[in-house]
């Protein structure tokens, strides 16, 4: 890598591309990549949040990972593969990785699907006094390969503003309720960013999600997970500086907003971007309020059982 | 007053609501509650309920007029022929059995032992939906052409913690046994007997069962209608429309609150809904779940009143055949 700064950030617009693999190369050369080192091992962790195809904005596309294991075999002599992710609270690996294609993909490849919560996990060596760093350990996984490349969907998020690299990195918590750490969220992200720290980041923006899912035909590509954060933070019209994790990871020192973008026009994609309105953020997100109030006081059964807000067949 | 001695078996989701539901009912004594969960079982034993972990303990040893079953798909014929043998009147969530072979099993033990059995078709409750049943009772639209039911749907839009068993062909059966049921029994209530039927199913969740299915109906009255359900939306979708000689008619859902209807529209229902239910008196209920209530407050008074709830097992069997063979026309199918 020759970019030890990791202030450089690359947009690949990958409609000018006959294939996805094409982009990620350009992005790779706009940040200087540096394909004469050898990757045999690397691990590539996507974005799945929960059961929903990537066409939603949600998710990380397997082709973009597909395009990526193509990349890495074809430059650096990749022999083993692993795509990881962790339970989560309302998700469990084994049926995302089955439901969003990740099965097939892996079986096309010759890649591994790692949960990282069934992972060999050693303890984290920090010198953090927080509440959570004891509970917080790393997958073996992560500590052994050559390459660890974070895949994240660009994103806006309820909880935290953004979801990008940083949030993504969040994933890698091998812990299956991962809620307990929602009081902290910010915090938590901040930390998880300093202990596991991915060497490459190449954000999915081929469909990305604000107020509704958006065609972006975006790939990002950057090493400091702050640094591309901050640009992503940009494209989705949020102020970076009211980016709470991203404050927080910038003041843990995992990375620097001093970032310089290269590459296809910012501006371009920010005036895609599906940017969610004030009023919009206070409609809904009033509406939603209003209606657990209605349930958890209003009602009695709500007290009772402390009803949360449901709606199913 | 008469009160009917009840046990509902299954406290997960459905369940709960039934629960909440029976508890507000003034002509109902829940008597004990069975589920596999030991944490909500504590939660309802709070309540002053008796719990057991099995629901044939439930039901050989309390021995209740009637039995609410809400648990997983695949069990809901077996807890019927166990609630049956007990000489318990029953409420089923659909689907009453996971085919039609199941199902005439469960119909002639019913038939035997004399109970009464009410399959759990909600959308029957649902106020636009038995609206469009009395418009096209009374001929206001002429001759109905078409009708359409969509119903979007499913476990996974809702961005909640899915049970396992959902996960599990063999104990859901699939989006169209799950959830079409609905639609489709609407469409039998709505149009009588079906006189051809071709249906669609496809697989994009790689779980072995289908996500979406689409079932064409043509009915001995002339009348040609579709149905359509999915479990691939992101936001839940809910449309019933009839299209006759003097115009058309849709039938959007309240089920889903506000989610459903459009921000603006719904947050005019849940104002509206919550003064109503206020003015009436009825049950201060959380929005959505009022369908359930009428359900089973209809179940419980046929009961008391000695009468054959509806939809009954012969009612199901109806949709039940359709389902089966839109599931051998389409096998299905992992995508490449």
């Amino acid at each position: 890598m020759k970019d030890p700064t990791g202030r450089l950030v690359s947009l690949v617009d990958i409609s000018r591309h006959d294939k996805i693999a094409e982009a990620i190369m350009q992005a790779l050369e706009l940040i200087h990549f540096d394909f004469n080192k050898e990757f045999k091992r690397i691990a590539i962790k996507p974005n799945l949040c929960y059961y929903w195809k990537s066409s939603t904005g949600e998710t990380t596309d397997p082709k973009v990972v597909e395009a990526i294991i193509d990349v890495f075999k074809t430059h650096s002599n990749t022999d083993e593969v692993y795509i990881v992710e962790s339970d989560a609270t309302v998700m469990r690996t084994k049926h995302a990785f089955k439901m969003l294609d990740y099965e097939k993909l892996a079986l096309r490849k010759g890649a591994k699907l790692i949960n990282l919560c069934k992972d060999v996990l050693l303890p984290a060596k920090t010198g953090a006094d927080t509440s959570f760093s004891n509970e917080i350990k790393i997958p073996e996984t992560l500590t052994k390969v050559d390459l660890f490349i974070s895949v994240p969907k660009l994103k806006v998020h309820s909880l935290t503003g953004l979801s990008c690299a940083l949030k993504n990195q969040f994933g890698c918590i091998p812990i299956k309720r991962k809620v307990v750490f929602h009081e902290n969220l910010n915090r938590v992200i901040a930390f998880v960013n300093r202990l596991i720290i991915p060497d490459l980041i190449l954000v999915d923006g081929i469909v990305s999600k604000g107020k509704t899912p958006k065609r972006l035909d975006l790939i990002m590509a950057g090493y400091n997970a702050v640094a591309v954060d901050f640009l992503a933070a940009k494209i989705a019209g949020l102020n970076p500086r009211r980016v709470r994790h991203m404050v927080e990871s910038e003041k843990l020192g995992v990375g620097s907003t001093n970032v310089k973008c290269v590459g296809d026009e910012l501006s371009h994609f920010i005036n895609m971007f599906p940017q969610r309105g004030f009023l919009y953020n206070v409609y809904s997100k009033g509406l939603f309020k209003l209606y657990s109030l209605y349930l958890r006081l209003l009602t009695s059964e709500g007290r009772k059982f402390g009803l949360q807000p449901s709606w199913g067949g | 007053m008469k009160r009917l001695r009840v046990a509902v078996a299954g406290v997960g989701g459905q369940g709960r609501i039934h629960l909440l539901n029976c508890l507000k009912l003034k002509n109902t004594e829940v008597v004990a509650v069975a589920d596999r969960s030991k944490l909500v079982l504590s939660k309802v034993s709070q309540l002053g309920v008796k719990t057991y972990p099995k629901y044939r303990d439930m039901i050989s040893k309390e021995k209740p007029d009637a039995v609410i079953i809400a648990l997983p798909n695949y069990l809901h014929a077996d807890c019927c022929l166990e609630s049956s043998e007990h000489g318990c009147d029953i409420l089923v969530e659909k689907p009453l059995a996971m085919n039609t072979e199941e199902g005439k099993h469960v119909a002639d033990h019913i038939r035997e032992t004399g109970v009464k059995l009410m399959v759990g078709m909600s959308h029957r409750f649902i106020k636009g939906c038995r609206k469009l049943k009395e418009e096209i009772e009374a001929g206001t639209l002429g001759h109905i052409d078409f009708a359409s039911a969509l119903f979007f749907t499913g476990p996974f839009f809702a961005g909640k913690r899915v049970p396992e068993w959902m996960f599990d062909p063999d104990k859901i059966g699939g989006s169209l046994l799950d959830a079409g049921c609905h639609i489709i029994d609407l469409l039998l209530w709505y149009f009588g007997e079906p006189d051809s039927t071709v249906g669609y199913t496809d697989s994009q969740f790689n779980l072995g069962y289908d996500d979406y299915a689409e079932v064409f109906i043509r009915f001995r009255n002339g009348v040609n209608a579709s149905a359509v359900v999915s479990w691939r939306s992101r936001v839940p979708c809910y449309r019933v429309e009839i299209v006759g000689e003097y115009g058309r008619k849709i039938a959007l859902s309240q089920k889903f609150g506000i989610f459903d209807m459009g921000i603006r529209r719904g947050l005019t229902t849940f104002i509206t809904e919550t003064i109503s239910q206020r003015i009436k008196g009825q049950p201060f209920l959380p929005l959505g779940d009022y369908i359930y209530y009428e359900e089973l407050n209809y179940f419980v008074r046929c009961i008391l009143n000695d009468e054959e709830p509806k939809p009954s097992v012969d009612d199901w069997l109806k949709v039940s055949k359709i389902i089966d063979l839109t599931y051998k026309q389409n096998p299905i199918k992992e995508r490449e």
